[in-house]
């Protein structure tokens, strides 16, 4: 369950003489498991602002964040940390899987901070779920670009997170595979059960969400 | 086309003037190398100079010198040499090391006093002549009282501006000079204002110095000037085949050369060391720029793909090398003079090695060693550069372009072959002998070794990474699987450590080996209870034969040995080899014998030191000839002894032996072995009493022990000075490194903050890893050390210096080094994470280009 | 005399300890022996033999006239005296050697110093023997093979002379007895042997010539010779035309006016007269200026003596202007000394030197 209560955040003016900016605007947003959103926005209107709040690398200005009835910001920010941890998941437009870990390794990462045991079965399913049980030895830099998206949405799932926040997962690819791991993301976290955010600006990848908001130039979120 | 090189300019040396503090690390440790070549140079330099400048004051417009050893030769060689048809003037000389009595004395250091015939050496050594009717204006003089006293005046004698400062002496002022153990009494006449500022010295007629000194019909040297049209070389060829044994005949200049030999092989070694600074920096600005490499990939592999050739790459890289490497230098220049200065100012120009005494060097202008460490400098930062700039070259544009990590640079730098080949080549050059007197296989040996174990460092942190577990612990997992993955990246931190780890260890192992050596010598040589001595071995105190019955009579005394110091002039291109006679026969134990052989009844034998073995090739048993008292004597030597005081050569011989050869009774230490139930204090006190008490030392052995040791800490203070610089440098290289890295790592650490990492355990990560690497380049210097070190001793030292010493390894300070250095590599490493940590982890993770 | 004036400079510059030594007082009633007191007087406090005269030479087929002039001067400085050293510098020899030669219109000059000692500097007892490295002069022979050997080489010339004495030796003064100043304290023994008859070779420029021509010695020695007071003197020493030989001299008082004078005249029949203060009187007649040391030189004077036989006037001038000795880069002496011609109304009297002292600055002995 994921609630955003009446959050706001305000930049601090870029010169002095400027009021201060409001990116984000008194937002609400209630999430629960098998949800499966879109956001959508112009380039600077504070859509990865928001997502950096949700996962809690970011303070509110106001209005607080709950991932299963916590507030994150009542937790320090190694709470905030193991709550990441054990709680979200996360697929970057750059896939950012470490280079000097293999395919298994990056994905058991999750698993070993979580101190969850034994690791190696649920690699291996994990792979298999993204079909890349072939490659578990491999180095990243062996891999596609669409396979290290696939290493990536394994990783983001192998510890069952409640969230997973995808930020412009296809950016980096081309419009076929783009498709194909658009599909996967959402069958992972619908398989899963957990909710899904996927925040982009093309309409293609919103259009694999079952809802799409937009954050408008004013700072709120609304249905598009 | 110039607007090309205009663009190229701004993207490769361009980001040297935005991003300055990347760049700064690398120009400072040149810098620092750089001042560190100059400073040594300089002093060098300088000292040389100064020290050449005195030689040429006395030896002024001399053809050729005729000299012997410090004990002089007869002086009725001087009208021999007077009346020879190719001879125009001839100047006799007298030099005595006068040792300063009372206020004067005090802070030590002998007066080279210099007796001279004022009408012989008018025309010779201008310099040393006082300049007529000094303090008063000639004609305004009216009465005989108002004269001021001359140079044949008796007991007058003349100052060099620097030794009346030295001194605090005046016109007019008293002096005392120690003479046996009497005193001499001079009246300061005035001032050679034409000796220059830095030479310490005195003139005095020969006949008063002859005379005061107890020195009569003795000679030092003989200066000559030929006639015109008479040839040098022929007439230095006939005089020298008449001289008698142990007097030479040399030319200035060739007296300047075997000065300078003096103290050769300590100048050349200040100069390695100075370059191990520069070589340091060199690995400092290799990391750095690796880095820089590794940082700037993509922005490398876009000039590729846009069409630089790799040849224009490389080109580009070296240039911005050679920038950092002049920047340095330009910088290090006036530092190293800076250095310089203070170090002729504060520790003399030998830097506190005691070789060129009586000389207070000026700041010379080294023109050649000031270039050679600027090209040195710009060198050493280009030589970093280079291989970083081929790697650049040589990675695959696409690939760079595509992936973002730099996890596949420098997988390349792994072949084993070129570093295993200089090792094998250090191994086979280090057995070869000496050029010139000087070690110089030994330092290729050392430098090969060192570039050896770099060259291998890649293969061997592989092979130790691989074998790491992987710990339980994810954030020490993470970092033992980052070194597995990259451990061409780990190298180049761990090169740094390994250099300045493998060359402070080897000076400390050698270093101490050597003290440890000497301590055990010292204990050797001075097996006495008590030591009484007149002065320094040269200088003008001795114990004449009324002396010597009044301190063999004085009551506690059980054994009483006395020594006598004398010097050899063995070969005119070499230094003097030191002379000394004591009792030998009951009591070889005394010295450290290395070997010996049985003397054939009625032979004379004689010990050597380990200098004669290596420098005039002296053999066990060998039959040698020795020129005392102006004959040659035919003696054997009868055993190899190591002495450490006299890097030149020693002969010991019976002190029986040599009163009989010479004639000559004095003596200069005496040791006294105390009788049982006496007492030290009274013993001291009967020998002061019975000698007069301000002309004489007494020592116990275990002072002697201290003052030697001082003096041979002092002596290592300048190379560790310098070490401890190389070390530092190293040390930064390694922080700079991993800074560097870490920067270039920004992306990662905010994955792994995403992924759930706190803030402290990434911290921990990087810490692990600096721990490791560093461990690793402890590991392999100290490894690498130890071979250094024996290089040191055996081959550097041996032919340098002559002498041996026992291997002793200082584990628990080698030890306690090794885990200081890890200790701070890790720090470094902590350090660097928080510093990328400052930048937003999230939004690198967003950084795209 | 003029050796004095070196050689005193100099050493006044290296020992002023004489203070402490007796040195033996000239007296009138020692006579000179000869040739006993041709050899050293060690125990006076200078001493000095000295030749000066004018040369002949055929050079490119043409005759040249040159002066010259060598000295072999010794001092005891009282230094040193009980040294035991063989080096002690207990007696000082110097020697000093010029040439005048009009073509070059310079003085050219060389000299040695050296400590006695060690057979490479000596001045003997008993008879003229003195040498100084390869530098000598001494007498050999007896009545008319008798000749006093002047060896000397210097870096620009070199000459080898063998001078014969035509005349017995000249007692200056009375009877060898020179007085200086007023006070007789200030005397030294004091002879000459004028009208030496000269031959030999010079070496000069790389080329030798033989010579011949008249020369003129003296042997002084003297403990005390100059006054505080006086600042130099005037001195000639001529060989008359007619055979005869006029020795003449003045001290000159700070103020430049005599302070004493005196010589000795010996006429062409043998007969010596001794010229007392009030006969002998020195006239400056043309000044010339060194142009190196700025000295002011009267090289033309006249010369008036009153003699038993009526006044004597002769004018003395020059062989040429530039006759200055400047050492003052060695041993600081500054002074004229040249050939010179005595002549009246313009005819010659005789050839000799003329020595100008202390027109520098005050000498100091």
């Amino acid at each position: 369950m994921l609630r955003l209560v009446d959050l706001s955040k305000t930049l601090p003016a870029l010169q002095p003489d400027l009021p201060p900016r409001e990116l984000l605007r008194g937002i609400d947003l209630d999430l629960a498991a098998g949800d499966y959103v879109a956001i959508m926005g112009e380039s600077g209107c504070g859509k990865s602002t928001l997502l950096n709040l949700i996962a809690g690398l970011d303070r509110p200005s106001g209005g607080h964040v709950e991932l299963d009835g916590r507030n994150l910001s009542a937790l320090d920010d190694n709470g905030v940390t193991r709550l990441r941890a054990a709680r979200m998941g996360f697929v970057f437009q750059a896939f950012h899987v470490l280079p000097h870990l293999t395919v298994a390794q990056n994905v058991a990462l999750p698993l070993a901070l979580n101190r969850i045991e034994p690791i190696e079965p649920r690699v291996h399913e994990m792979l298999a779920a993204v079909d890349l049980a072939a490659r578990a030895g491999s180095r990243p830099r062996e891999l596609s670009g669409g396979e290290l998206q696939r290493v990536a949405i394994a990783r983001a799932l192998v510890h069952r997170p409640a969230l997973v926040l995808a930020d412009e997962p296809t950016g980096n690819l081309d419009p076929e595979t783009a498709e194909r791991i658009l599909a996967l993301l959402r069958e992972s976290v619908v398989a899963h059960q957990a909710i899904g955010i996927l925040v982009t600006h093309s309409h293609a990848a919103a259009a694999s969400a079952d809802r799409v908001l937009r954050l408008g130039r004013d700072g709120r979120l609304e249905p598009a | 086309m110039s607007g090309m090189r205009a663009v190229l300019a701004h993207a490769f040396l361009g980001h040297l003037v935005q991003q300055p503090g990347r760049a700064l690390m690398s120009v400072l440790a040149l810098a620092l190398g750089v001042a560190l070549g100059v400073a040594v140079s300089v002093v060098n330099r300088s000292a040389l100079d100064e020290f050449g400048r005195g030689l040429r004051t006395v030896s002024g417009q001399a053809d050729i010198e005729v000299r012997g050893a410090r004990g002089g030769f007869d002086e009725s060689l001087y009208p021999q040499l007077a009346q020879r048809p190719e001879v125009e003037t001839v100047s006799p000389l007298l030099e005595i090391d006068a040792k300063p009595l009372g206020a004067a004395g005090e802070g030590g250091g002998a007066l080279k006093l210099i007796g001279l015939d004022v009408f012989r050496a008018a025309s010779l050594s201008v310099a040393l002549i006082p300049p007529p009717a000094q303090g008063t204006g000639r004609g305004e003089r009216t009465a005989e009282s108002a004269r001021a006293p001359g140079l044949l005046d008796e007991d007058t004698l003349y100052l060099s501006p620097a030794a009346a400062q030295r001194f605090g002496l005046a016109s007019g002022d008293a002096i005392a000079l120690q003479s046996g153990v009497g005193s001499a009494r001079f009246r300061i006449g005035g001032l050679l204002p034409a000796v220059g500022a830095g030479q310490m010295l005195a003139v005095t007629d020969i006949a008063t110095a002859q005379w005061r000194f107890e020195r009569l019909g003795v000679l030092t040297r003989i200066d000559l000037r030929l006639r015109e049209g008479v040839d040098a070389a022929s007439a230095l060829r006939a005089i020298g085949a008449d001289l008698p044994p142990g007097v030479f005949v040399a030319t200035p200049a060739q007296a300047e050369s075997q000065a300078a030999r003096l103290s050769r092989a300590y100048r050349v070694n200040l100069t390695m060391l100075a370059l191990i600074a520069l070589v340091t920096g060199a690995f400092l600005v290799f990391s750095a720029q690796a880095v820089n490499v590794v940082r700037r990939r993509a922005e490398l592999a876009f000039l590729r793909a846009a069409g630089i050739t790799r040849g224009a790459l490389v080109r580009w890289l070296l240039l911005e090398g050679a920038l950092i490497g002049a920047l340095g230098s330009l910088i290090g220049v006036p530092v190293g003079y800076a250095l310089a200065a203070l170090a002729l100012r504060l520790i003399g120009g030998d830097l506190g090695a005691g070789y060129f005494q009586g000389a207070a060097p000026a700041l010379a202008f080294d023109p050649w060693g000031t270039t050679g460490f600027v090209a040195l400098g710009i060198a050493a930062a280009m030589a970093g550069s280079a291989a970083p700039a081929i790697e650049a070259a040589r990675s695959d544009p696409a690939l760079a372009l595509k992936s973002g990590d730099a996890a596949d640079s420098f997988a390349r730098f792994g072949p084993v072959a070129p570093g295993l080949l200089c090792l094998s080549a250090a191994l086979a050059i280090v057995w070869l002998p000496p050029i010139g007197g000087l070690p110089v296989f030994g330092y290729a040996a050392i430098a090969l070794l060192l570039i050896g174990s770099v060259l291998i460092l890649p293969r061997l942190a592989r092979l130790l990474f691989a074998r790491l577990p992987t710990p339980r612990a994810p954030w020490l997992a993470l970092a033992v699987l980052q070194l597995r993955g990259a451990p061409h990246l780990a190298t180049l931190g761990a090169a740094g450590v390994l250099a300045a780890v493998a060359l402070a260890g080897a000076m400390a192992i050698m270093v101490g080996s050597f003290r440890q050596s000497v301590d055990v010598w010292l204990s050797q040589v001075l097996p006495a209870d008590l030591y009484l001595r007149a002065s320094r071995a040269g200088e003008s105190g001795h114990f004449d034969t009324a002396e010597q019955v009044a301190i063999q009579s004085t009551p506690g005394l059980a054994r009483i040995d006395f020594l006598r110091h004398q010097s050899l002039l063995l070969d005119p291109a070499l230094p003097q080899v030191a002379l000394i006679a004591r009792p030998l026969t009951a009591d070889r134990a005394a010295l450290p014998l290395l070997a010996s052989v049985t003397v054939p009844a009625g032979s004379i034998g004689v010990l050597a030191s380990e200098a004669m073995q290596d420098l005039y090739g002296w053999q066990l048993g060998q039959r040698v000839r020795l020129p005392l008292a102006g004959r040659e004597i035919e003696v054997v030597v009868a055993g190899i002894w190591r002495d450490y005081a006299r890097q030149h050569g020693a002969v010991a011989i019976d002190l029986a032996t040599y009163r009989t050869q010479t004639g000559d009774m004095r003596v200069n230490d005496v040791g006294l072995w105390l009788a049982p139930g006496a007492d030290t204090a009274q013993v001291a006190r009967a020998l002061r009493a019975r000698l007069p008490a301000d002309s004489i030392e007494l020592a116990e052995p275990g002072e002697i022990r201290k003052i030697s040791l001082g003096i041979f800490d002092r002596t290592f203070a300048v190379t560790y000075a310098l070490e401890a610089v190389a070390v530092a440098i190293g040390i930064a290289g390694v922080a700079a490194s991993f800074a560097a890295l870490a920067a270039a790592r920004r992306r990662e650490f905010g994955v792994l903050r995403h992924i759930g990492l706190t803030r402290g355990e990434i911290a921990r990560m990087l810490g692990a890893e600096g721990a490791l690497v560093a461990v690793l380049g402890v590991l392999t210097g100290l490894a690498t050390g130890t071979a250094i070190s024996l290089i040191l001793i055996h081959v550097v030292n041996r032919q340098s210096f002559h002498w041996s010493m026992e291997l002793v390894l200082p584990w628990g300070t080698l030890a306690l080094f090794g885990s200081a250095i890890t200790l701070l590599a890790t720090a470094a490493a902590v350090l660097s994470a928080r510093a990328a940590m400052q930048v937003d982890a999230v939004r690198a993770v967003r950084e795209d280009w | 005399m003029r050796a004095v004036l070196i050689a005193a400079l100099w050493l006044a510059s290296l020992a002023a300890g004489a203070a402490a030594v007796d040195y033996p007082v000239v007296r009138p009633e020692v006579s000179i022996d000869l040739p006993r007191d041709h050899g050293a007087h060690p125990a006076f406090r200078v001493e000095w033999w000295y030749v000066t005269g004018w040369l002949e030479a055929i050079e490119d087929g043409k005759p040249v006239t040159m002066g010259f002039q060598v000295t072999f001067f010794r001092v005891r400085p009282g230094v040193q005296e009980n040294n035991p050293s063989r080096f002690a510098a207990s007696q000082i020899l110097f020697a000093h050697a010029a040439l005048s030669d009009p073509r070059r219109g310079r003085l050219m000059h060389a000299e040695r110093t050296a400590r006695a000692g060690f057979g490479l500097a000596q001045a003997s007892e008993g008879d003229l023997d003195v040498r100084l490295d390869d530098w000598s002069m001494r007498r050999e022979g007896a009545g008319d093979g008798e000749a006093i050997l002047a060896r000397v080489a210097g870096r620009d010339f070199a000459y080898d002379l063998r001078l014969l004495p035509t005349g017995p030796a000249l007692l200056n003064g009375q009877r060898g007895f020179s007085q200086k100043a007023p006070d007789p304290r200030h005397s030294s023994h004091y002879y000459s042997l004028p009208q030496l008859a000269v031959s030999g070779k010079l070496t000069r420029e790389g080329r030798t010539l033989a010579v011949s021509g008249r020369a003129w010695f003296d042997h002084e020695w003297s403990s005390e010779y100059l006054p505080e007071t006086a600042s130099g003197w005037d001195w000639i020493g001529i060989n008359l035309a007619d055979g005869g030989a006029l020795m003449a001299f003045r001290m000159r008082g700070k103020d430049g006016a005599a302070l004493w004078a005196g010589g000795t005249l010996r006429r062409a029949d043998g007969r010596v007269e001794a010229l007392g203060p009030r006969d002998v009187a020195f006239e400056p007649q043309r000044e010339w200026t060194s142009p190196r040391t700025g000295s002011r030189y009267p090289v033309a004077m006249r010369v008036r003596l009153s003699t038993s036989l009526g006044p004597l006037v002769g004018e003395l001038t020059p062989l040429f202007d530039d006759q200055e000795l400047d050492s003052r880069r060695s041993t600081g002496a500054v002074y004229w000394e040249g050939a010179v011609v005595l002549s009246t109304g313009g005819k010659e009297l005789g050839r000799g030197y003329l020595e100008l002292t202390g027109y520098r600055e005050r000498l100091r002995m």
